[in-house]
């Protein structure tokens, strides 16, 4: 904890470097574009629990190290990425007559600025996606919200209608998953809730304060990906700063956008964690980050999105009535009337 | 039409009127009001249990308590050589394995059924809830279930007196 406190100075230290730099160099995006790349490479390092899990100074050293690494990486391709752009670009650049620099320049803004357009396009096709696939019609939809409510309303009913069906001899047992099963269910789903709701709202006003275009869709997107353990917050959150970084080259603003996602993740942290990690059914990283791309390979980005949250909530109920297993294994098997004498 | 709507109100509420009249036929719940009633019936769960079904065995994890609403239980506790001795005899309206509600891990005795018997049985999982949620109607579960077992200990301890008191007259050294 008091690393990432320390994390979160340092972080404002770069802000104010990055906003000097940006009056101080205000003609070479390429330079501003790559120094704001790292800084958000670095809070990505920084921040991330997987990368952040120890406070041992050591590793704070390393992951500095591992995002000055990303962030060269990142540069030798974005410096290649432009060469291509360059290469392939027939419009004659406007500042032709002001030397190579400029000219250099002046096309890749123009180039740049072509992709905004698409960015902002594909940005909207793939929420109407997400829409089309997660609320195929609202005619679907009205029907799913009533049978949920009216499930609701009956589920104590149906859980005893349910339990005296069951033999005596695995009453206990199946009693006993169910309200277990319901009771970390309901945890999981309270602290989900919780969780995503404070997410969404937070994350939903600092895009609106930043002036961020489809500040509330994405918001939406966002309370969504913070289901998926580990990784979720970062699918959405690293989006808008990486647009802006790239598209706009605003670096106050991608700087804010940063630090609003780490502050927002950080306060989070501080909330909820210890209330997920009683709640969630325990997933390797890497295991959560398969679980994802299997579902998105599978069912598309609504997979993606809901894989975790449904195999959780399976899991939930598994382990419970593995935990419950042990009752019914001792008061079915083991026989006391083979010798009874009353 | 008053069943119909009864049979509703009982359907969404997930809550019958006739386990409701039983539960005032068992003493240990006397103490609770009406509305506790209410709230408390929702936890239950009515077993039936034919004659010599066993209900649970020594030895087993302590998970359940069970209160008897027509019947009788014996308690079984097993000798050497196979051999189980009856040591406790429980009649309507009495509690048995209440070591449920108050942490017990496994039950030093088995229980069955004496003769076809109905039994609401309350999971510990759901007393705990009720615990966190009306504490108050949990603490007069409590002191009912509690004054019985102190009940039981002392009639127990009374005719072990008693019994030591014979011995002693018939001079029996045991």
């Amino acid at each position: 904890m008091r690393t990432n406190f320390l994390l979160t100075l340092l972080l404002l230290l770069l802000v104010l470097v990055l906003l000097l730099l940006q009056y101080v160099l205000p003609a070479i995006p390429f330079f501003k574009s790559s120094l704001i790349i790292a800084f958000w490479v670095f809070i990505l390092c920084s921040c991330h629990p997987l990368l952040a899990r120890s406070v041992h100074r050591k590793y704070l050293i390393l992951r500095i190290i591992l995002a000055l690494l990303l962030a060269g990486i990142w540069i030798a391709i974005e410096g290649q990425l432009f060469e291509l752009l360059l290469s392939q670009s027939t419009a004659e650049p406007h500042a032709m007559k002001n030397g190579f620099l400029s000219r250099r320049l002046s096309a890749r803004s123009a180039q740049w600025l072509e992709f905004v357009g698409a960015a902002q396009s594909s940005v909207i096709s793939f929420a109407d996606r997400i829409a089309s696939e997660l609320w195929p019609s609202a005619g679907r939809l009205l029907p799913a919200i009533l049978i949920a409510l009216l499930i609701l309303a009956l589920w104590q009913a149906l859980r005893r209608w349910f339990l005296e069906l069951i033999p005596n001899a695995y009453f206990v047992f199946v009693a006993h998953g169910l309200s277990e099963s319901g009771r970390r269910l309901g945890s999981y789903i309270r602290s989900e809730t919780m969780q995503a709701s404070l997410t969404a709202l937070l994350w939903g006003g600092a895009l609106w304060l930043l002036s961020i275009p489809n500040g509330f869709l994405l918001s939406v997107a966002m309370a969504m990906a913070s289901l998926i353990p580990y990784w979720g917050i970062w699918f959405i959150g690293f989006a808008p700063p990486f647009l802006t970084a790239v598209f706009s080259g605003n670096a106050f603003q991608v700087a804010a956008l940063a630090i609003a996602l780490s502050a927002i993740w950080l306060l989070r942290r501080v909330l909820f964690a210890e209330r997920m990690q009683l709640s969630r059914p325990r997933i390797a990283a890497i295991g959560s980050l398969a679980w994802a791309l299997l579902g998105a390979f599978l069912v598309g980005s609504s997979g993606l999105l809901l894989v975790l949250p449904l195999s959780s909530i399976v899991l939930i109920i598994v382990r419970a009535f593995l935990q419950a297993r042990s009752t019914i294994v001792r008061e079915v098997d083991l026989d006391p009337l083979a010798h009874l004498s009353p | 039409m008053r069943p119909i709507l009864q049979r509703l109100k009982e359907v969404f509420s997930a809550h019958s009127y006739e386990d409701e009249s039983l539960l005032d036929e068992i003493s240990l719940f006397s103490q609770l009001s009406r509305s506790e009633k209410k709230g408390f019936i929702l936890l239950l769960h009515r077993r039936n249990f034919g004659v010599n079904e066993v209900i649970y065995c020594e030895n087993s994890p302590v998970s359940a308590a069970y209160f008897i609403i027509q019947g009788s239980v014996g308690l079984f506790k097993a000798k050497g050589d196979g051999i189980q001795d009856r040591v406790h005899y429980v009649s309507q309206g009495k509690c048995f394995s209440s070591a449920a509600l108050f942490g017990g891990s496994s039950s030093f005795t088995s229980a069955q059924a004496l003769e076809a018997t109905s039994v609401f049985v309350l999971l510990r999982n759901d007393f705990l809830t009720l615990v966190g949620e009306q504490p108050g109607t949990a603490m007069k579960i409590l002191i009912a279930v509690g004054q019985e077992l102190h009940a039981d200990w002392a009639e127990s301890r009374t005719e072990f007196l008693a019994l030591t008191h014979r011995l002693t007259n018939a001079n029996i050294v045991v």
